[in-house]
């Protein structure tokens, strides 16, 4: 299944596709998803992870179609 | 109500009368109101090549479509007018609590035409509009005579009305004037000030109570519901670590599109500022006048002593605009800091352009002369990312021998030096000595003082840029560049593209899933251009609306523009129906700045904000932007001659504008 993600430039974002989506197995769980993609653990303890905009609890088992977003420094001014 | 008032109201103010226009729907159906009415407007009643500064001119305050309608992050207001630091139309919007009090009268839009003879100011409430003396109040700062208008319109028992004023610098007719509301926020850019100065016209005061709602009021709450739920699931604890803001030292370059729900996180928790420290690593911000790298003009301790932080130790409260959830703004006090000679006690956090403009942008480390400058310019009603352009402009000329030390009056002019850059400000403000020569901004300082000068004005069309670099971002440049608004940070950028994901609804936005490393994407104009026109689109779509920036950047599943209007207005739109919307209001502006004579090569950024040459050192070492060829590629793509950048007149014809803007006036208006 395909789950589009966005997280800080520290990630791995070597599977991810043009269409910015990584493939991943059936089942995979959120924290399975960013061991995956490498996100520190200490940076989804401080800041916000959510999947399609939600908060969830990081056993949540994904489905295909899923948005993964993990904060990432961006703004403006 | 589809959103709209279907009103305008217009005050002669040479003749001191006013007159109401009913307007037809057909105006809205495909311009919407805000500053897109503001643009229609202005193209319609302002005389190819009037002065800005004459009685000719029109000068609109507006508000938009979504604002009292239950949508958040929608209550900006607008000011539209022909600017008098481009010559083409000129735009600038403000938050705060003002917005909604002009719908609250009645009316879409209150457009100003002609000159008084003496200071006035328009009062309008439910039984409609007065125009009232103000000279008691001309020459008092911005808060001064806010507060003054307040008071002495204010009824006992009755809602509180709400105010615009100029300062002393729009009654002095600087070009760097802006309009202010909420004691020092400011609608800044491009002279709206100096033009509303030159009427006489010292404030607005409204203190109407009427209601307005949109077509389906139910549908835009619950939009409305999701959007704040969302944001809200994101802010951060106020104990969050402020190491967050020297990310920018660590992080690479390269970055992927990021979901823009967290800009939230960022302006929520610490404003707009709490990104300068970020964005001097990143090389985001410029430094030197455009000139310098922040690898050998302003170290990683200097940036650390000026970064949001700092100011957030004097932060009383954070507060919201109206309709915002997620609350960027805050006030600090300032009573006890250096500098202060003018007694300011509570004032207004400043935002991340006036916070670098004058600390790395001038090498200035002192903390306190910044907080103190800006609060002075809000006071004066004068834009500090122009200011900060002239006091650049000025250094520079001064360590070049270009100006000594005795045409600043004694002043030394040099990086860094907070007490003459503070100096030079209030000569600035004041048009006192040299500083008038500077009052109206970098290219009018280079026509009086010679081209010579003109290597160290950094402007584009008559704009001071502000502090986002574009040589590491050429989507930024291209947005300078075709903007007929030109040089303005909040059209777009690529990482502003790339939080807002417009590519999910509308369907020819190309994606961006890789931002931030863009050299290689360049190669590819068209496309390039494409994303950019889909923001400009977008912008011009918010800004009809009232929507705030930081609203929109948080992504289109986050802020839902287009839900909202065709919930507000009732009318089954898709997202590239409203997108075509946005592509006539972008066409139409272009089309008031031929009318008004204006070459847009002429918008062509200055050297230094495209690498012309490019730096040697730092994060943006070696980086030209190819602009000439981006902005063929984006007038092609938005139908306008790829050579002059005047639109096709199949454009205009398909888009509506010829009916729009050349069919007589009686045909829009009706009673």
């Amino acid at each position: 299944m395909k789950i589009e993600f966005h997280g800080p430039p520290m990630c791995d974002f070597s599977r991810m596709d043009k269409n910015g989506d990584i493939e991943v197995p059936e089942g995979t769980t959120l924290k399975q998803f960013l061991k995956l993609v490498k996100l520190p653990v200490i940076w989804r303890k401080v800041f916000p992870v959510l999947v399609n905009y939600q908060k969830v609890p990081m056993e949540t088992a994904l489905n295909d179609g899923d948005i993964v977003s993990a904060f990432s420094p961006s703004g403006g001014g | 109500m589809r959103g709209y008032c279907g009103k305008i109201l217009e005050v002669d103010l040479t003749n001191k009368t006013c007159r109401e226009y009913k307007i037809k729907d057909e105006v809205y159906e495909n311009l919407l109101s805000g500053a897109s009415l503001g643009a229609w407007w202005c193209s319609r009643r302002i005389p190819a090549g009037a002065d800005p500064l004459g009685p000719e001119n029109v000068l609109c305050i507006t508000s938009g479509t979504l604002t009292s309608t239950g949508s958040v992050i929608t209550g900006r207001w607008m000011a539209v007018t022909k600017s008098p630091a481009t010559g083409g139309i000129g735009e600038a919007n403000c938050g705060g609590t003002f917005a909604p009090y002009i719908k609250a009268c009645g009316y879409d839009l209150i457009a100003f035409v002609g000159k008084s003879e003496t200071p006035v100011y328009l009062y309008c409430d439910n039984n409609g509009p007065v125009i009232k003396d103000a000279s008691h109040i001309w020459g008092k700062d911005t808060a001064v005579a806010e507060q003054m208008l307040i008071d002495e319109n204010t009824v006992e028992g009755k809602k509180k009305p709400a105010a615009c004023v100029i300062g002393p610098g729009g009654e002095k007719l600087s070009w760097m004037a802006g309009i202010c509301n909420d004691n020092g926020r400011i609608a800044a850019r491009q002279g709206v000030g100096a033009v509303m100065g030159s009427k006489m016209l010292k404030g607005i005061v409204l203190a109407g109570t009427k209601s307005v709602s949109g077509y389906n009021p139910a549908e835009i709450k619950k939009y409305s519901k999701i959007s704040a739920s969302r944001i809200n699931a994101v802010m951060l604890p106020p104990e969050v670590p402020a190491g967050l803001l020297h990310l920018g030292k660590i992080l690479p370059e390269l970055q992927m599109s990021p979901d823009g729900i967290f800009t939230a996180v960022l302006m929520g928790t610490w404003g707009t500022g709490g990104a300068s420290s970020f964005a001097a690593q990143t090389g985001e911000a410029p430094i030197k006048n455009w000139g310098g790298s922040q690898k050998e003009d302003f170290s990683a301790w200097k940036c650390n002593k000026v970064d949001g932080s700092q100011m957030l130790r004097l932060q009383t409260n954070r507060y919201y605009c109206y309709s915002c959830v997620y609350g960027c703004g805050g006030e600090i006090d300032i009573s006890k800091i250096k500098h202060n000679d003018q007694g300011y006690k509570k004032v207004h956090k400043p935002e991340y352009e006036s916070q670098w403009d004058f600390t790395g942008f001038l090498l200035n480390t002192d903390n306190d002369a910044m907080l103190f400058i800006n609060e002075y310019c809000n006071r004066m009603g004068i834009d500090t990312i122009s200011t900060g352009g002239a006091v650049g402009m000025a250094i520079e000329a001064y360590e070049n021998g270009l100006l000594s030390k005795e045409d600043f009056g004694g002043l030394e002019m040099t990086w860094g030096n907070a007490d003459s850059i503070i100096k030079f400000v209030k000569m600035i403000a004041n048009r006192e000595g040299i500083g008038d020569t500077f009052a109206d901004g970098c290219k009018k300082a280079t026509e009086i003082l010679g081209p010579e000068f003109g290597k160290y004005g950094v402007q584009g069309g008559g704009t001071e840029p502000p502090m986002h670099d574009s040589r590491p971002d050429p989507q930024q440049a291209l947005h300078y560049a075709f903007d007929a608004t030109p040089s303005r940070h909040t059209s777009g950028g690529s990482l502003y593209y790339g939080c807002m994901h417009l590519w999910k609804k509308v369907s020819w936005a190309p994606p961006a899933v890789l931002i931030g490393s863009k050299e290689g994407e360049w190669k590819n104009y068209d496309e390039e251009s494409l994303k950019v026109l889909a923001n400009q689109y977008y912008k011009r779509l918010a800004d009809a609306a009232g929507g705030c920036y930081f609203g929109f950047i948080t992504g289109v599943a986050n802020y839902p523009l287009f839900e909202w209007l065709s919930a507000a207005t009732g009318w089954d739109r898709t997202p590239d129906d409203w997108m075509v919307v946005g592509h006539r209001i972008t066409t139409m502006r272009q089309l008031f700045n031929i009318k008004h004579g204006i070459d847009p090569w002429s918008f062509r950024p200055h050297g230094r904000m495209i690498g012309e040459p490019p730096l040697k050192v730092g994060k943006v070492a070696g980086k030209t932007v190819p602009i000439d060829p981006m902005l063929r590629a984006a007038w092609k793509n938005a139908g306008w001659n790829e050579e002059t950048g005047v639109p096709t007149q199949e454009t205009i014809e398909k888009l509506g504008l010829d009916r729009l803007l050349n069919a007589p006036l009686e045909e829009f208006v009706y009673g």
